[in-house]
């Protein structure tokens, strides 16, 4: 075993192994919610746009119908379960017995939060969209036979479909709704570090204030001092401010994660 | 080996120290007992020695580096048995394959002769034992991990009757000179037969720190019934048969260890206790002298 008191592969996938592995029945339980809920809006979303499309008669879509409502599901749920996910990043340091086994595990505190971070942040992303689309693809196979022969158009949303239609809602700035969502899900890793136990709830009513004070200052800064005219500089520093932000949150909560105690000071 | 150096620590800023300037040194190839009242810090000593606590002032040393550094090097020679532990639900194999990796010198032999210590197998799943079912795992895969420091806090705390002399037998067998152990316990009759150093401490200070063999050399532990107690007597307490008497071991006469009443003797007359080893001290420092002289 390699003595780099920072970063090692072979510690940091194995850690990462722990972590999976150790906490498997909690997260497959979690997969199941999260895949079944995605599974019943996107149903309800089918169903009730059919009936009244059916309702109505004469479709001229080419596209599906739910597409637009789909894609609004697509985004809201991955806001809301990322956020649920960033939140359980230091959910086994909640207890003081938690945290021992966590801090006396012999890898570098760097290791311990990486592993965590690309579980709870980047694996997550890849679950969702993967649970969104087989989802949307079981949608389709039961709402196609339950309404053969309505003609209606009934088809999965493709990634082609949501690129386009981000672009189309952010006037041409995808980039815009991926930061917000790294911005709010950051806020949620780093609230993890600091109120591990109750972190969503907790978390939630501190950026309650904090998006107050950011909205606020944004709205001062964008339209006192640029006074309205450079919109799209504007949207720039907002955008900056919200890269800022990510930066931020990650490497604060990295900070807080390494001066760890098994109490809490706060 | 691992060295506490003018250790300062509160629990608060306006909170009383739990320990004050408080330094302590274990060596290889013993089984130190940590012994002290309710509160005297014993377990956040432990935390200090494994790096989850941050003193305000002082450092703990081990194998050249700050344990508070939590770095691996460290890290992985030392464990730390708390009381209270978690254990994931999953089969003990699975445990093994996950955290074994973390620790270079894991015996999965030794795991499974430790278990048997215990009269338990390794074909488990943790979901589905008891509290203290899980102790003995826990404390099996401790000493198979074989770091050179392991922690022990309240260890037999759980165990049923049983399992408090098996855990004797497990750990005299998990002994040897490369390691070393330090039990935290007030359990003092689980542990007494297996120490061979004591340490005990109150209000920040050390009262006692010696091995077993200086102990019983110096002082003697026995049961009178004699109604005149000696005058040099350091401590006694009432009993069935008089009273249980603790004297300084004058004539060197051979006795087993009282830890209950050592403890009891060290807390109430810690002067007196420390009189007998200074004695020994000097005595002691005088042979060495007197070596020397004959030496040159």
């Amino acid at each position: 075993m390699t003595t780099n008191n920072f970063f090692s592969f072979s510690r940091f996938s194995q850690i990462g192994c722990k972590l999976i592995i150790e906490n498997k029945k909690a997260t497959i339980m979690r997969l199941i919610v999260m895949f079944a809920s995605i599974f019943t809006i996107l149903c309800w979303i089918s169903y009730v746009n059919y009936s009244n499309a059916i309702d109505r008669g004469g479709f001229t879509h080419i596209t599906d119908i739910c597409g637009e409502y789909n894609l609004n599901a697509f985004i809201i749920l991955i806001f809301a379960f990322g956020i649920y996910s960033a939140s359980l990043m230091m959910e086994d340091l909640k207890t003081k017995v938690g945290k021992i086994s966590v801090l006396t595990t012999p890898v570098t505190p760097f290791e311990n939060w990486f592993a965590r971070w690309i579980i709870h942040v980047i694996i997550f992303i890849a679950v969702y969209i993967i649970s969104f689309f087989v989802a949307d693809l079981i949608r389709v196979w039961i709402f196609k036979i339950a309404y053969a022969g309505s003609g209606l158009t009934i088809s999965t949303l493709s990634l082609d479909y949501i690129i386009r239609q981000i672009d189309l809602i952010t006037d041409g700035h995808p980039s815009f709704i991926i930061l917000a969502y790294l911005t709010a899900q950051s806020f949620y890793v780093l609230g993890g570090s600091f109120f591990p136990r109750h972190s969503l709830l907790r978390t939630t009513i501190v950026g309650f204030f904090g998006l107050l004070i950011f909205f606020f200052g944004d709205y001062i800064f964008c339209r006192e001092f640029i006074n309205g005219t450079e919109i799209d500089l504007g949207e720039t520093i907002t955008r900056g401010i919200m890269l800022v932000l990510i930066v931020f949150n990650w490497t604060t909560s990295y900070f807080r994660f390494k001066e760890m105690e098994v109490i809490d000071r706060l | 080996m691992i060295e506490v150096k003018n250790i300062k620590f509160s629990y608060g800023r306006k909170k009383r120290p739990i320990l004050n300037n408080f330094s302590m040194k274990l060596e290889k190839g013993n089984i130190y007992g940590l012994l002290g009242k309710n509160g005297a810090g014993k377990s956040t000593l432990l935390y200090l020695m494994t790096g989850l606590l941050t003193p305000k002032s002082g450092y703990v040393e081990y194998l050249g580096a700050d344990v508070r550094r939590r770095l691996p090097v460290t890290q992985r020679e030392i464990f730390l048995v708390p009381e209270e532990f978690e254990l994931p639900k999953v089969s003990l194999i699975s445990f093994i394959e996950l955290n074994s990796v973390f620790y270079p010198h894991f015996s999965k032999e030794d795991m499974v002769t430790y278990l048997h210590f215990f009269d338990m197998d390794i074909d488990l799943n943790l979901g589905e034992l008891s509290m203290g079912q899980k102790k003995k795992v826990f404390m099996s895969f401790a000493l198979a991990t074989h770091t050179s420091l392991l922690l022990m806090d309240e260890p037999t705390n759980g165990l049923d009757i049983p399992g408090k002399s098996q855990f004797r037998k497990f750990i005299t067998a998990g002994m040897d000179d490369k390691h070393t152990i330090l039990i935290s316990t007030h359990q003092v009759r689980d542990v007494d037969k297996v120490l061979d150093h004591v340490i005990i401490m109150e209000n920040s200070e050390i009262l006692l720190n010696e091995s077993v063999s200086n102990i019983t050399d110096r002082i003697i532990f026995t049961e009178s019934n004699e109604k005149n107690l000696p005058e040099d007597i350091i401590y006694s307490t009432s009993s069935l048969k008089g009273n249980y008497v603790v004297m300084p071991n004058i004539y060197h006469e051979e006795t087993e260890l009282n830890l209950e009443m050592l403890f009891n003797a060290t807390l109430a007359q810690p002067y007196k206790i420390k009189l007998c080893f200074a004695k020994q001290q000097e005595t002691t420092s005088k042979t060495e002298r007197r070596n020397d002289n004959d030496n040159k």
